[in-house]
């Protein structure tokens, strides 16, 4: 038996490397595959790589204590095609109990760019199946990814950690649906072309609105946006009637002065009933006069209610991190302590297989010289063996276990000497 | 049976607290155990009312009616949680079921069963509607109190927690209405059944309480026929639902302590 295999994580993310360096780095999901090969060559056991547009990692497993993470910073280097000591000056690396801690924050959005984003879950889990179907990983990473992906739904659930959106846009969704609830029976109009009015427009179409206008000065370019957003181009003229027939309004112009005045939207609210209307204005200068969210059933957000929100959110997810990143540690203790009991499994096994040896031998032995013994007293001979043996091992069994799992492998080392498990094994 | 009636109205209180504790923690296991509270409640809630009819009949009293009430608001709740994201409702409904219990406990004489010059089946039928659409307006009122404080939050861009854990306003909106367009028929028919009672016991229709009860199902025909021709919403239909449940509540008062 050989020692158990050590976890390895060399990688950078946006905490060490630009995204001009991350970029070169950058793999595509169908050579996650072949780049995991590159490591299993450099004389891993295992391997797995992730790369989302913020991080780059290799994880592998080795039993050779000769094998260290430096031979992944090679694997690095050549898939960015980079020299060695660019790879070094922007990699980090872990490993044991350094890289399974690692392992769960990233896939718990511990360490990402936005903490609590839900993407890096589902990126994981991409990469992981691609090199698990290309034959690359095994049982101690396998055992780490699936219990990494455990640990990261426990977060999401036991945490507030993604509850709270922290973009203006989607903040903006997360307002409509506080008002109309399903959104898919809602109309929108886009005011202006700018990009940010553009962004929210498209977060509400991705929210499921029923159906999106375009209204720009420039009907051409309003032609052009609603294409890209799937909706339908308006002149501005029309304003008053989409104030009327749309629910949710978001405004992007550069005009200075209110596009929608108090007494346009009173007019308005009016000719639709006093239906609710959500005013999304992202411009700067603003486009909505603010005096219209004193309107019963109007509701008026500028973009720095918007970013208030968003920031709120940011800083309640921060609070929630903190939970998470306990509740990590708990849990990467818990794994470690698993393996290290499942490590001392083959010495147990070896240790009881070399007594069985020796008590078969001794039985028969005995028996040839105790002569003809009835089936009732050669039983008792046989149990009397048993028992011995059982109560000689049962102690030094719960012994090994306990103290590998404190992280104490002197016992075992001592335990695989005293009774020559190595010199038993190998033959 | 009085401390019966003491232990359920106690449990409805306690389920009142945790579902507000429920509205200002973030935890999901909170309004679970919520949940799990009001479920229990209901249940003891159902063997309380079984024996008391058991017992008094099934026209067992105003209490039997104002315990019936309560219980209906619980179990239409759990109902629409099926359908709606309104758990923040749940401490409003469990609120005014707390009340309906604990007005059980005054009830001038619970078991009494009126008789007059109609039918005594048919002055049941009377009760009977007027706490069916009492019921009805008081789900409605709890959902428009939820709807003003919801309303309050998105107006001011209130960056709490408490706003997000809120149904939408159109929800909240939507179920309102809808308990008026049940409970109204069954209060209209509950008054004229009332009206007859009264003008054959030859008492007039000037006791407090029958002008109340006509001046909250004016309210309520006021609100039902303005959100439903003239487009009414929002906070002033809210407030209008509320006042009315006011009224209402009071014609339910006078008559279970025996007075007006």
């Amino acid at each position: 038996m050989g020692l158990p295999p050590r976890l390895v994580v060399l990688g950078l993310s946006h905490r060490t490397a630009p995204v001009q360096v991350r970029e070169r780095f950058a793999i595509p999901e169908d050579a996650l595959s072949d780049t995991a090969g590159l490591a299993r060559k450099a004389g891993f056991r295992e391997s797995f790589v992730l790369s989302t547009c913020n991080r780059v990692e290799l994880y592998a497993t080795t039993d050779d204590p000769a094998v260290h993470s430096d031979a992944l910073a090679d694997v690095l280097a050549t898939v960015g095609n980079a020299r060695v000591s660019t790879v070094r000056r922007h990699v980090y690396a872990h490993d044991d109990a350094s890289a399974v801690r690692h392992l769960f924050r990233v896939a718990a959005s511990l360490d990402s760019m936005v903490v609590g984003e839900p993407q890096i879950l589902g990126q994981m889990k991409t990469a992981f199946d691609a090199c698990r179907a290309g034959g690359l990983t095994g049982p101690a990473l396998n055992r780490a990814v699936e219990r990494a992906f455990k640990v990261a739904k426990r977060v999401r659930t036991q945490t507030g950690i993604g509850r709270h959106v922290v973009s203006i846009s989607s903040v903006a969704v997360d307002l409509a649906r506080q008002i109309f609830g399903d959104l898919s029976s809602h109309t929108a109009v886009l005011v202006g072309a700018g990009k940010m009015g553009e962004l929210a427009a498209r977060h509400l179409v991705n929210a499921g609105i029923d159906s999106l206008w375009v209204a720009n000065r420039s009907i051409d370019r309003a032609q052009k946006v609603a294409e890209a957003l799937g909706g339908h181009p308006r002149e501005l003229d029309e304003l008053p009637r989409l104030l009327v027939e749309a629910d949710i309004v978001v405004t992007s112009t550069g005009a200075r002065g209110y596009l929608i005045d108090k007494k346009g939207m009173k007019a308005a609210l009016k000719a639709r009933k006093y239906r609710p209307i959500f005013l999304i204005d992202i411009a700067v200068p603003r486009n909505v006069d603010p005096a219209c969210n004193a309107l019963d059933n109007v509701f008026c957000y500028d973009v720095d209610d918007l970013t208030g929100i968003a920031n709120e959110n940011l800083a309640t997810r921060q609070r929630e991190a903190e939970a998470a990143e306990g509740l990590v540690a708990d849990e990467a203790q818990r794994f470690l302590r698993e393996l290290a009991v499942m490590d001392v499994k083959p010495t147990i096994v070896a240790l009881r297989r070399k007594a069985d040896a020796l008590k078969a031998g001794e039985l028969e032995r005995a028996m040839r010289r105790l002569g003809d013994l009835d089936p009732k007293q050669a039983k008792a001979v046989e149990v009397l063996a048993d028992g011995l043996m059982n109560k000689l091992l049962h102690d030094v069994q719960m012994n090994l276990k306990r103290s590998a799992a404190e992280g104490d492998d002197e016992l075992v080392r001592a335990a695989r000497a005293l009774f020559a498990l190595e010199d038993e094994e190998d033959a | 049976m009085d401390t019966l009636f003491a232990i359920g109205a106690g449990a409805y209180g306690a389920t009142t607290v945790g579902y507000l504790a429920s509205l200002w923690s973030a935890r999901p296991a909170v309004g679970d155990l919520a949940r799990w509270t009001l479920r229990l409640t209901l249940g003891f809630w159902t063997i309380v009312l079984a024996w008391w009819a058991l017992e008094a009949g099934i026209a067992g009293g105003t209490r039997l009616w104002l315990g019936l009430s309560a219980w209906g608001l619980g179990v239409l709740y759990l109902g629409l949680l099926r359908r709606y994201p309104v758990q923040a409702l749940g401490s409003f409904i469990t609120a005014l079921a707390t009340i309906l219990a604990t007005l059980g406990l005054f009830v001038a004489n619970p078991t009494h069963v009126p008789g007059g010059p109609v039918a005594d089946w048919l002055l049941w039928v009377h009760i009977g509607l007027a706490f069916v659409g009492v019921s009805a307006f008081g789900f409605a009122t709890a959902v428009s109190l939820v709807y003003l404080l919801q309303q309050r939050m998105l107006k001011r861009k209130s960056r709490s927690g408490l706003r997000r854990r809120l149904p939408p306003l159109q929800v909240l909106d939507r179920l309102s209405l809808r308990s008026i367009i049940i409970g109204f028929p069954f209060y209209t028919v509950a008054l004229l059944l009332g009206s007859v009672q009264a003008v054959r016991e030859g008492e007039g229709t000037l006791k407090v309480n029958y002008v109340l009860a006509v001046v909250s199902w004016v309210i309520y025909g006021f609100v039902l026929q303005a959100r439903l021709v003239a487009g009414w919403r929002g906070p002033r239909a809210a407030m209008a639902t509320t006042a009315g449940l006011a009224v209402a509540m009071a014609v339910v008062v006078l008559y279970s302590l025996g007075l007006g």
